[in-house]
């Protein structure tokens, strides 16, 4: 297993383990109805050093990166991102259909779709990773 | 200015009409006339900024002379510097309304779709603004 497959599924790792620490977390706000300017800096002020840390672990991994290995994470990466466009899309239109035009969506909604793309823009760049690069040993 | 260019520009021109008529729109009280004229106008807009995409496609098929591995690239960081855009501001708009209405309340389904087109709108202004500058740049000789 090479560095870039090795990230791959520590990144997929990581992300549902985001995704479960999240849905806990929301779930504890939803149970408390927690609202409010305070809850909104505490939530911003995690996400903004979760975030940072993110970027700043993501930029020095990649920079040990070939290019043949940035050409397959960059592909794989639009690939994630057209599967979470088309997945808020299409979840938007199929609450649409399930609720109605007029009907009303509980607001815990919004961040669990959001959750859920991320999720699975996760799992598609892992997979496609994964995919080109048992595509190119096969070639080999 | 080349014909991607000139495109980019378009869409740059259409984008930020649509971003202003989204935040706008947020402003209008729900329900009136207004709000659903201007619901209508950026959904067209939406409509009208992905044929540049299909003819960008099609230039691309057509040969490396109107669209060669320099503007594929160009294109290829814009898309990624615009969906990035486009990811913080869904992340930021789901924020806000979930803090400032409580997990206990509930919101349209008309709030849905204004989060998605406002991302939209974004990828679209951010995507046409980074081709712009790269071109620029590429033009003046610096570094991409």
């Amino acid at each position: 297993m090479n560095r870039l497959e090795r990230k791959a599924w520590l990144e997929l790792a990581g992300v549902t383990a985001c995704v479960a620490i999240t849905g806990a977390c929301l779930a504890l706000l939803v149970h408390t109805n927690a609202k409010g300017i305070d809850t909104l800096l505490i939530g911003a002020v995690v996400g903004l050093v979760a975030g940072l840390v993110a970027y700043l672990r993501l930029m020095s991994a990649e920079a040990k990166l070939d290019e043949r290995e940035k050409a397959i994470l960059q592909k794989a990466f639009l690939w994630a991102s057209r599967t979470l466009t088309l997945f808020w899309g299409g979840s938007a239109f199929v609450v649409f259909f399930i609720v109605g035009g007029k009907g009303l969506v509980p607001v815990y909604c919004l961040p669990l779709m959001f959750m859920a793309g991320l999720f699975m823009a996760q799992f598609v760049q892992s997979a496609m990773v994964l995919i080109q690069f048992a595509k190119e040993q096969n070639e080999q | 200015m080349n014909k991607l260019q000139k495109m980019a520009m378009i869409n740059l021109g259409l984008a930020a009409t649509g971003l202003l008529l989204q935040i706008v729109h947020s402003f209008i009280p729900k329900g009136t006339v207004p709000r659903l004229v201007l619901s209508t106008l950026v959904l067209i807009i939406t409509l009208v900024l992905l044929v540049p995409y299909f003819h960008r496609r099609k230039l691309a098929k057509q040969g490396r002379q109107q669209y060669d591995e320099h503007d594929r690239a160009i294109h290829k960081t814009a898309l990624l510097v615009g969906l990035m855009s486009m990811f913080m501001v869904v992340c930021l708009a789901t924020l806000i309304t979930f803090i400032s209405l409580g997990p206990g309340s509930s919101v349209r389904i008309g709030t849905l779709f204004d989060i998605f087109l406002l991302g939209a709108m974004n990828l679209f202004v951010t995507e046409s603004l980074t081709i712009i500058i790269k071109y620029g740049w590429a033009d003046t000789g610096e570094q991409l």
